[in-house]
């Protein structure tokens, strides 16, 4: 690494901790540089192939900020999360929680760290026991770890968490099984069940894919009512960059490709001044509800839009088979992330490519108002 | 309006109902349902999860099974009658005039044979209508797979399983193209897929209706995907279709409360967030359905008549329709009452 690159590098860290709505500089969590590879199996040629599901991630979690993790299908969101809530240990790199290095931390530390970060699967319905009831699978972390004592108060907390999820008349949930659930009301019972040991952080893995747009806006609104009021960190992983901005307004959004952050910025800034080319395609990929709009935007600003094999990343930018501003340079130098405008961004050619999209916005909003 | 709006149905569903035994009595899916396809355009069906979506675009396919009954109403496909069809009648309606892509489509191929094969028996089981040559099968299988920019060299010789999710669907789609037919339903064709696999399926559904001239009926959930693709938009609530029109007047002016609502449920990346919001209320229980109209207990217009009369839908000469209480006649729907 050279020393430019180190400069960024301070930048990115001063960029990442001053962030957002947090007033103090206080890092709740922090990943540095870490990656995780994975083997898959022996290959027709006999070496196995090692996926960079995640590679090289850096970023500051602070105690009740909201943080959007976007990007493709396979370009790694599900693993972070599984890095950030300790399922899975990086293949390289440091994960520190209130500043100590996870591995290392003492039993107790461990347990509270258990406690304290959770998740929000993505399948709901394999997190959830088919066996257990509702009121089993929700009192039992609770009883475990003494949150509340005697099966009276697990009782109450339980009708208490239905209720804060929206799930009511509680009592009418508490004897169900998950199949007996549809999967938005499986979804909040996975809600309940990470509240309900007082965390700092929720990791929440696409809880509205599987809910239709009436029932997403109330779970949304859920999540950012748990963030205000009880001062819960959120890490919302989503392909869906429109969710992402209704409920990370305040927020920040880490746009992911092919297990790298391509660029990382206050959403507001990352969505409306999009620097690198791969977030421009996907923002103009997503189907907006307006008619007009929507059909303004025809051509994807894409060469190709099939996603490169993971185990064999492009040479260079990993980006550059399906950028359309590819140059000689793309192909040999991976561009590191460096401050742009608002954000950081890793390509070489931001400025321009900012440039492009402001022209090509003017024109939408052209049309938005003939 | 705009002109040649003049709709020339393809199909035409009166009074659809269908209904399904279940422990606690006779559930309703759909209920004297009207609604019409035009021909040569993309229509939409949108509505909340349960509404009845999937089994009327069903009903016309004709593939409702037992123990679901269709126990009134008619469906009309280019002029005929589709619930009178002979079996022999039926199996060159299928695939021929109509083909669907189910939803989750990914898990409705078998899993054991290879693609190619899985292809030839669609194509004998018509042979007696299509009758291709192996050679001419494989020569337009081929064509399709390439139409969906699929490798047909690796896609015929593969196993689903070793295709992702996204190939599988395209597969699906070249599948329902195979034998021509004149309407395709694609229910949720791309729920589980990120924007940019999204965006181009659609490119490549939009592609194939303009140069085939195929009707296509699309059944989701997702409004942006209606906004970007759709012709002509149907709303369904609790088993009926409650308005349909032109798809900009239905996102400019909708006209039903519950269409309003729904537009407004999403979330958009270019407005304001504030102004998004959830619809209040859950949906009806199709056993225990309000009197009345269906959405009175969660529409802010609701007002006595709502609470007694289920409303009549009012068709404009515009191609527009609605069924509300609001508009009483063809000439007031073209006041806006919602907002
Ligand atoms: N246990 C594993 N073994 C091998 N490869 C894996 C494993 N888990 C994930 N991968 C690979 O790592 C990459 C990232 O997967 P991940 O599940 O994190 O993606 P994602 O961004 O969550 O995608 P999606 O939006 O589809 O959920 C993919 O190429 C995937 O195939
Ligand atoms: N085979 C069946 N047996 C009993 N009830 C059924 C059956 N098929 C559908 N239903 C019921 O009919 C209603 C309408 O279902 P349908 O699948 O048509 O809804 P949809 O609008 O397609 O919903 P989604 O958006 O979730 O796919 C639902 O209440 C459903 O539970
Ligand atoms: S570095 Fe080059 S290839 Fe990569 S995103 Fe920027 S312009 Fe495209
Ligand atoms: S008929 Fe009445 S209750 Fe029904 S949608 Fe119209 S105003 Fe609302
Ligand atoms: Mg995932
Ligand atoms: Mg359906």
């Amino acid at each position: 690494m050279n020393a430019r690159n180190l400069d960024y590098e301070a930048e990115l860290r001063q960029r990442t901790r001053g962030a957002a709505r947090t007033t103090s500089s206080e890092v709740l969590m922090r990943l540095d540089h870490v990656s995780m590879y994975f083997e898959r199996g022996q290959s027709m040629f006999g070496s196995a192939q090692k996926v960079g599901a995640v590679v090289d991630v850096n970023l500051d979690i602070h105690p009740g900020e909201i943080i959007a993790l976007v990007g493709e299908s396979g370009c790694g969101k599900t693993t972070l999360g599984n890095i950030i809530t300790g399922l899975q240990k990086p293949t390289s790199g440091k994960l520190l929680y209130k500043g100590e290095e996870v591995p290392k931390l003492s039993r107790d530390k461990a347990n509270q760290f258990r406690g304290e970060v959770q998740m929000v699967q993505q399948d709901s319905y394999a997190a959830l026991n088919p066996m257990r009831t509702i009121y089993q699978s929700l009192s039992a972390p609770i009883l475990q770890r003494k949150i509340v004592r005697g099966r009276k108060a697990a009782k109450a907390r339980v009708i208490e968490l239905l209720q804060t999820v929206g799930l009511t008349p509680p009592e009418r949930f508490l004897d169900k099984y998950p199949h007996q659930l549809s999967g938005g009301q499986r979804q909040r019972i996975l809600m309940a069940r990470a509240i309900s040991l007082n965390p700092k952080i929720i990791v929440a893995d696409e809880p509205v894919s599987m809910i239709d747009v009436s029932l997403r806006i109330s779970i949304l609104n859920l999540m950012a009512e748990l963030n205000r009021k009880l001062d819960i960190a959120i890490i919302y992983i989503t392909h869906d960059l429109a969710t992402a901005r209704y409920i990370a307004g305040r927020g920040r959004m880490a746009v992911m490709y092919l297990g790298r952050v391509m660029e990382l910025g206050g959403v507001n800034d990352v969505l409306s001044q999009p620097k690198h080319p791969y977030l421009q395609a996907l923002l103009s990929a997503v189907p907006t509800p307006d008619p007009e709009i929507a059909r303004a935007m025809t051509e994807l600003p894409l060469r190709s839009l099939e996603m490169p094999n993971a185990a064999k990343p492009p040479s260079g930018c990993r980006f550059h088979p399906r950028c359309p501003m590819a140059s000689a340079r793309c192909t040999s130098e991976e561009p590191q992330l460096r401050l742009v405008g608002s954000e950081l961004t890793a390509c070489h050619y931001a400025e321009e490519a900012h440039e492009l999209w402001q022209r090509k916005m003017a024109d939408i909003s052209a049309i938005k108002h003939v | 309006m705009k002109e040649g709006n003049i709709i020339e149905p393809l199909v035409e569903v009166k009074g659809l109902t269908i209904e399904f035994p279940v422990r606690s009595g006779l559930l309703r899916a759909v209920n004297e349902a009207d609604f019409v396809i035009p021909k040569g355009k993309i229509t939409a069906l949108v509505g909340e999860s349960g509404s009845g979506k999937s089994t009327m675009a069903s009903a016309i396919m004709r593939a409702i099974t037992v123990p679901g009954l269709v126990s009134g109403g008619s469906i009309t496909f280019d002029g005929r009658d589709v619930m009178s069809l002979g079996k022999k009648e039926l199996q060159a309606y299928k695939w021929e005039q109509v083909s669907m892509v189910f939803q989750a489509a990914q898990n409705a191929l078998n899993p054991v044979v290879r693609i190619k094969e899985q292809i030839m028996e669609t194509f004998l089981a018509h042979a007696r209508s299509k009758p291709y040559t192996e050679k001419q099968m494989t020569e337009r299988a081929r064509n399709l797979l390439d139409y969906v920019r699929l490798d047909p060299d690796r896609v015929l010789n593969s196993f689903p399983h070793e295709l992702s999710g996204g190939m599988k669907q395209r597969v699906m789609i070249a599948f329902s193209l195979l034998l021509d037919p004149k309407l395709v339903i694609l229910d949720e064709p791309t729920t589980a897929l990120d924007v940019i696999t999204q965006a181009y399926i659609f490119d490549i559904l939009k592609k194939i209706h303009k140069e085939m001239n195929i009707t296509m009926l699309l059944l989701t959930h997702d409004i942006g995907v209606v906004a970007k693709t759709a012709d002509r938009v149907g709303v369904m609530y609790a088993g009926n279709v409650v308005e349909a029109g032109d798809v900009f007047d239905m996102f400019k002016r909708p006209k039903h409360p519950y269409t309003a609502k729904l537009m407004k449920a999403v979330p958009s990346l270019y407005e304001d967030v504030s102004e998004r919001k959830g619809i209040p209320g859950s949906p009806p229980d199709l056993l225990d359905m309000p009197p009345g109209c269906p959405f009175h207990p969660r529409c802010d217009y609701a007002h006595d008549k709502c609470r007694k009369h289920n409303p009549i839908k009012v068709y404009t000469p515009a191609g527009h329709e609605v069924a509300c209480h609001l508009y009483p006649n063809p000439e007031s729907v073209a006041e806006v009452r919602t907002s």
